[in-house]
């Protein structure tokens, strides 16, 4: 009979010393808890056992590395926007058939004509002068990846950030996200010391460069 | 809650502590909206969880690897799936367990053949606080004894305890962030708890 109650004992002795570390963070209930609170009045090594964890647990080990925030954010956020613009992209289509699925055929017919007419004059207006080198898209010839991300102050006039922009010959590439980021593009060569006069401008709140192994 | 009772819960999260039972479940109810939100894109909702998870994700990443490269671009890659797969998200589970599985999957592939337990000169670290008054080992002291012996502890042990004391998790929570039974927890908890006592004999009291 001892012997019995004796080797019950060590069943729920060795039940709660599993138990025990999540006894120390509060995360038991019911049964289990029940279980440990009982024991625990009566038995020295698991008292012993929970003053060591509890002293474990409220000296958590130091960080040791050092790490910046908006720069790892910063870095992640080119990555984010060809997701964005795609599921931009898709929902646009999904207006457009949506609206004109639900139209009556009048609407549908209207709004073809019109566009036949817009296609019509931008194909006039469109169509070679004589004088072709006056005319060039914004863009061409020009590299479109973004290499550096800036997030200006939101109190900075359009003046101002037009300065800046040719202060460090950046162009912006794309932007602004919903956290007023902007995707910059400036020559690789003149990349640091964009970077640096861009970082030294008031009206700038963060300038990371996207080049990999770049500093912040 | 107000928005600076929360701000403030998350601060005390990010610095180790756990928060009482009905703030947590708030904070909880928070990130599921947030992913919510996130599941249509929005970069808003996005830029919160983000500035949220980065400490906690740090602090266990730090533990698991002590590259500030390779933590940074865990977290990243980590962040990138949640924005990517958000709407996946079926709540069967906390969104921070949720979380948690994808960095600590990320962070295996990372460190796949790179990982070895760190052999540590425990006798060394005796002997800086041997002969001392036990007032004059300072708290600094300890966790950096503490960090040290964690280090020591094979990666799964690591991030058991890790889980446990320092991130409030119980049993069945890690055992779906490490996508195993949480009888292999059970056991890699007192596996781990018998080294650690050995490691600190004499360090901790």
């Amino acid at each position: 009979m001892n012997g019995r109650i004796l080797a019950m004992d060590k069943t729920i002795h060795e039940q709660v010393q599993t138990l025990l570390p999540w006894f120390v963070i509060d995360k038991l209930t019911g049964e289990e808890l029940e279980l440990v609170n009982r024991h625990l009045h009566v038995c020295e090594e698991c008292q012993s056992d929970f003053t060591w964890q509890c002293k474990l647990q409220a000296t958590p080990p130091n960080d040791e590395t050092e790490l910046n925030v908006d720069s790892a954010y910063a870095k992640l956020l080119p990555r984010l926007i060809p997701t964005q613009a795609k599921a931009q992209r898709w929902s646009l289509s999904g207006v457009m058939s949506n609206f004109w699925q639900k139209n009556p055929g009048w609407i549908q017919l209207a709004l073809a004509v019109q566009f036949v007419a817009i296609i019509g004059l931008t194909v006039l207006l469109a169509s070679p002068t004589g004088n072709v080198a006056m005319y060039r898209a914004l863009g061409s010839n020009m590299n479109t990846t973004g290499n550096m991300v800036v997030v200006f102050s939101p109190t900075i006039s359009e003046q101002e950030l037009r300065r800046i922009l040719q202060h460090a010959g950046a162009r912006i590439v794309d932007g602004p996200t919903v956290t007023d980021a902007y995707l910059l593009n400036v020559p690789e060569e003149k990349l640091d010391g964009s970077l640096r006069d861009l970082r030294g401008e008031r009206a700038v709140v963060l300038a990371e460069s996207l080049r990999s192994g770049g500093h912040p | 809650m107000s928005r600076d009772e929360e701000t403030e819960q998350r601060k005390r999260m990010d610095a180790g502590s756990q928060p009482a039972g009905g703030v947590l479940r708030n904070i909880e109810l928070h990130d599921e909206q947030l992913i919510r939100r996130i599941a249509s894109h929005d970069l808003q909702a996005f830029d919160a969880l983000y500035r949220s998870f980065f400490p906690r994700l740090k602090r266990f990443l730090d533990r698991m690897t002590h590259s500030v490269t390779m933590i940074e671009e865990i977290i990243n890659d980590t962040m990138l799936v949640v924005w990517q797969k958000a709407g996946t998200y079926n709540g069967t589970c906390k969104v921070s367990t949720w979380i948690f599985s994808i960095a600590y999957r990320k962070a295996l592939q990372a460190l796949r053949d790179v990982d070895d337990p760190v052999e540590i000169d425990f006798e060394q670290v005796s002997a800086e606080t041997d002969g001392q008054p036990e007032h004059e080992i300072t708290q600094r002291q300890q966790q950096r004894n503490i960090g040290r012996a964690l280090d020591a502890l094979p990666l799964e042990q690591r991030t058991v305890v890790n889980l446990t004391y320092y991130h409030g998790m119980g049993y069945q929570e890690i055992a779906e962030t490490m996508d195993c039974p949480v009888n292999t927890v059970k056991t890699r908890m007192f596996h781990a708890r018998k080294r650690l006592k050995t490691l600190l004999s004499g360090l901790m009291g």
